[in-house]
């Protein structure tokens, strides 16, 4: 998210709403443009009366209260009339090469009626009611790249503003947070004259809320190359800024950025188990890094030091927080790392059939000696299995011994499927090439080809296992989603979350007037 | 085509081919819908007559090893240009690879290949030299064209690999309830 705005805001993006043509019910359809140096990008945005008990947020739904394409360029009457014959549709329509990205949203249901309510009676909504649940529409899916018809990646990844991965959806979602406050202040004025438009301080507390469910987890495990971009830039950032020097200036923004985000976190309300148990240790943590960066003399301020601290004493979600605090002073030392997340995949996928045996053997036990430890025997150790259904294609998790899925089980335990493959080459001579191997083997080919890929793109491996009972693919999602940088993580169950995304941000509308790059913690 | 790589994969792997075969097929589908050649068709006709060599087991083959393991030309292969991908494969850049099936001609690259003749639906590929011609020029697709005939039988292939819906797997597959109205 931070990576569109900085861009929109160095490259002096400009927008605008050339169409709205949306009646007193709520019905019809906008375009909201942002126009680049180079080109312009339109969303289209189809607004429709849904009936409540059609409202779903999962992928088998068929309808929604909102439907949007992302538009390559500035669409003709002819584009919004086959848009609107298909985009409604989703994944039963049909897009083309023009279109970027397919998203639909639904609402809030109580928060966008008590919106629209207050509104049209001439105040203000309750911000209590704002920050519960901190957005009017929730997406349930923004989809890309050669999707249902959608222009690929790979035609314009060359463009800079579309070279980040997943800047497209990002600036769909971005663009339909507008769209969602101008609807339900069309809808109060619509309903009443002496209606008031949304105070701008709550209008910025509004984000868009996301739905996501499994499909996102294949995605993680089916992208070890792009995957390993994105942890090493991380890494790399980290890296920089435990070596970098420490001066009162930055450490003023550090301590700026660790009051808001404690804020952010006091804010941050779920119900589920799960994560209401790691806020309360989030909040202890934040407790005793506050104590100790209270106590740190001027003299002992060092990054390294205290990023060594963190790891010894803070949990898991402790020290993620404590990370992206340590690179907030420094945007001029990490943001140039955004040229390094996007990944060509396809110059990856060759495998090597030189390899020998034994180097494949090597490779394994360096990055897999975890997986050869697990063992395979054990019920538990593969009790979940990933597959496809055939209801819209929704990604599922089943239970391996207690549902006939075996046929369809897609492969997403390479964990499991390195420790098969260990085994066959057992049989081998160690200097037998790999060639050799897979041509009396060739279902093992995925395995090598990713146990190479991984070797060149180590951090490309989850390194756990996906099939084990205890797996919680929430925890798959959320390392996903944690890179757009989405916040307020609510799991809904072990397998999908809603999230909270550009709450705080400036607007398009904002552009040019404000600075884009300074909400993210509480701003 | 994304679109097509991905359903190729699917349709691959619902035939019966291992998935890391099917990657191959998704892989070599994409690279000729990309220089224009019938890449899904190939495909589509491929997967429903099994009567000879599968092109994507003798293409790995042929590329596994880094050079062309020429041993490997033994057919006859079903739907040879399903293996002209894998030709060039470990083509240096700018080098090319010319080969005969059958009565066609190919010149084929890393990256694209020219066909001249038919190439048929069943035969031999006789490889000529390894890398030693210069790489052809070509314009590259950017959408894949896919007569309707070859789409609906790379989706009934793919179909297999979609579980049937049960009540069961609805509640619980997907772990979410069924409205949002909240």
């Amino acid at each position: 998210m931070r990576v569109l705005l900085r861009r929109a805001e160095n490259d002096g993006w400009r927008y605008d709403r050339p169409v709205w043509n949306i009646d007193a019910d709520g019905v019809g359809h906008a375009v909201y443009r942002v126009r680049t140096p180079d080109r312009s990008y339109s969303l289209v945005a189809f607004a429709h009366d849904l009936p409540d008990e059609l409202r779903s947020d999962r992928v088998i739904a068929e309808a929604w209260d909102s439907t949007f394409a992302l538009f390559d360029g500035e669409p003709t009457e002819a584009d919004i009339a086959r848009l609107r014959d298909n985009v409604p549709r989703q994944e039963a329509g049909r897009v083309s090469g023009s279109e970027l990205t397919l998203s639909r949203a639904n609402r809030s249901v109580r928060l966008f009626g008590h919106v629209v309510d207050s509104l049209a009676a001439g105040h203000q909504p309750d911000p209590a009611q704002i920050e519960r649940v901190g957005y009017l529409m929730r997406t349930t899916a923004v989809y890309g790249s050669a999707k249902f018809g959608l222009s690929d990646r790979e035609a314009v990844a060359d463009r800079a503003e579309l070279s980040p991965p997943f800047q497209a959806e990002m600036l769909t979602v971005w663009l339909i947070r507008a769209f969602t406050v101008d609807v339900v202040e069309h809808l109060a004025r619509a309903r009443s004259d002496k209606a008031v438009d949304l105070d701008p301080a709550m209008r910025r507390r509004l984000g868009v809320g996301n739905s996501t469910g499994l499909g996102m987890a294949p995605f993680l495990i089916n992208h070890p190359v792009l995957i390993h971009h994105w942890f090493q830039a991380r890494e790399e950032a980290l890296a920089r800024v435990r070596s970098a020097p420490l001066d009162a200036d930055k450490w003023t923004r550090f301590l700026t950025a660790f009051r808001r985000a404690r804020e952010t976190v006091a804010s941050w309300l779920t119900e589920h188990p799960y994560q209401v148990q790691k806020l309360a240790a989030l909040d202890e943590d934040l407790t005793r890094l506050g104590d100790r960066l209270a106590r740190t003399e001027v003299s002992a301020r060092d990054w390294d030091t205290l990023w060594t601290w963190g790891e010894e004493e803070l949990s898991m979600e402790g020290q993620e927080l404590l990370l992206s605090l340590v690179l907030e002073p420094y945007g001029e030392l990490v943001d140039d790392l955004v040229h390094d997340l996007a990944a060509d995949e396809a110059a990856a996928f060759a495998l090597d059939g030189r390899q020998t045996v034994g180097a494949l053997l090597d490779s394994i036990r360096r990055n897999y000696g975890w997986a050869l430890r697990i063992d395979w025997a054990l019920p538990d150790n593969q009790a979940r299995i990933w597959y496809t259904s055939e209801e819209k294609l929704e990604p599922r998790l089943g239970e391996r011994f207690e549902e006939p899925l075996e046929p369809y089980e897609q492969t997403l335990g390479p964990a499991r499927d390195i420790a098969a493959l260990t085994d066959v080459l057992a049989a081998w001579p160690l200097d037998t090439k790999v060639a050799e191997v897979l041509l009396a083997a060739p279902e093992h080919r995925h395995t090598v080809r990713r146990v190479q890929m991984v070797a060149r793109h180590p951090f490309g491996e989850v390194r756990d296992n996906t099939l084990g009972a205890e797996m919680m693919p929430i925890d798959l999602l959320r390392a996903k989603l944690s890179f757009f940088g989405a916040t307020c993580f609510d799991p809904r169950s072990d397998r999908w979350v809603r999230i909270t995304m550009f709450q705080g941000a400036p607007f398009p509308q904002e552009l040019g007037r404000v600075p884009m790059d300074e909400w993210m913690y509480g701003a | 085509m994304g679109e097509i790589e991905a359903l190729a994969r699917k349709a691959a792997h619902g035939a019966g081919k291992p998935w890391g075969v099917a990657e191959e097929a998704g892989w070599a589908v994409r690279w000729l819908a990309r220089a224009g050649l019938p890449g899904p068709e190939a495909l589509a006709v491929g997967l429903q007559n099994t009567a000879g060599k599968c092109p994507l087991v003798f293409g790995c083959a042929l590329s596994d090893p880094g050079d062309l393991n020429l041993s490997s030309t033994i057919g006859p292969i079903v739907q040879p240009l399903l293996a002209l991908p894998f030709l060039g494969r470990n083509c240096p850049d700018g080098r090319a690879v010319v080969a005969a099936i059958g009565p066609a001609r190919a010149k084929v690259s890393s990256d694209t290949a020219v066909v001249s003749g038919t190439v048929p639906a069943l035969g031999h590929i006789e490889v000529q030299g390894d890398c030693a011609a210069p790489e052809p020029v070509l314009s590259v697709s950017r959408v894949a064209e896919v007569t309707p005939d070859a789409m609906a039988v790379l989706k009934r292939f793919a179909a297999r690999t979609y579980a049937p819906s049960t009540a069961a797997s609805r509640a619980l597959g997907a772990g979410a309830g069924l409205t949002d109205n909240d």
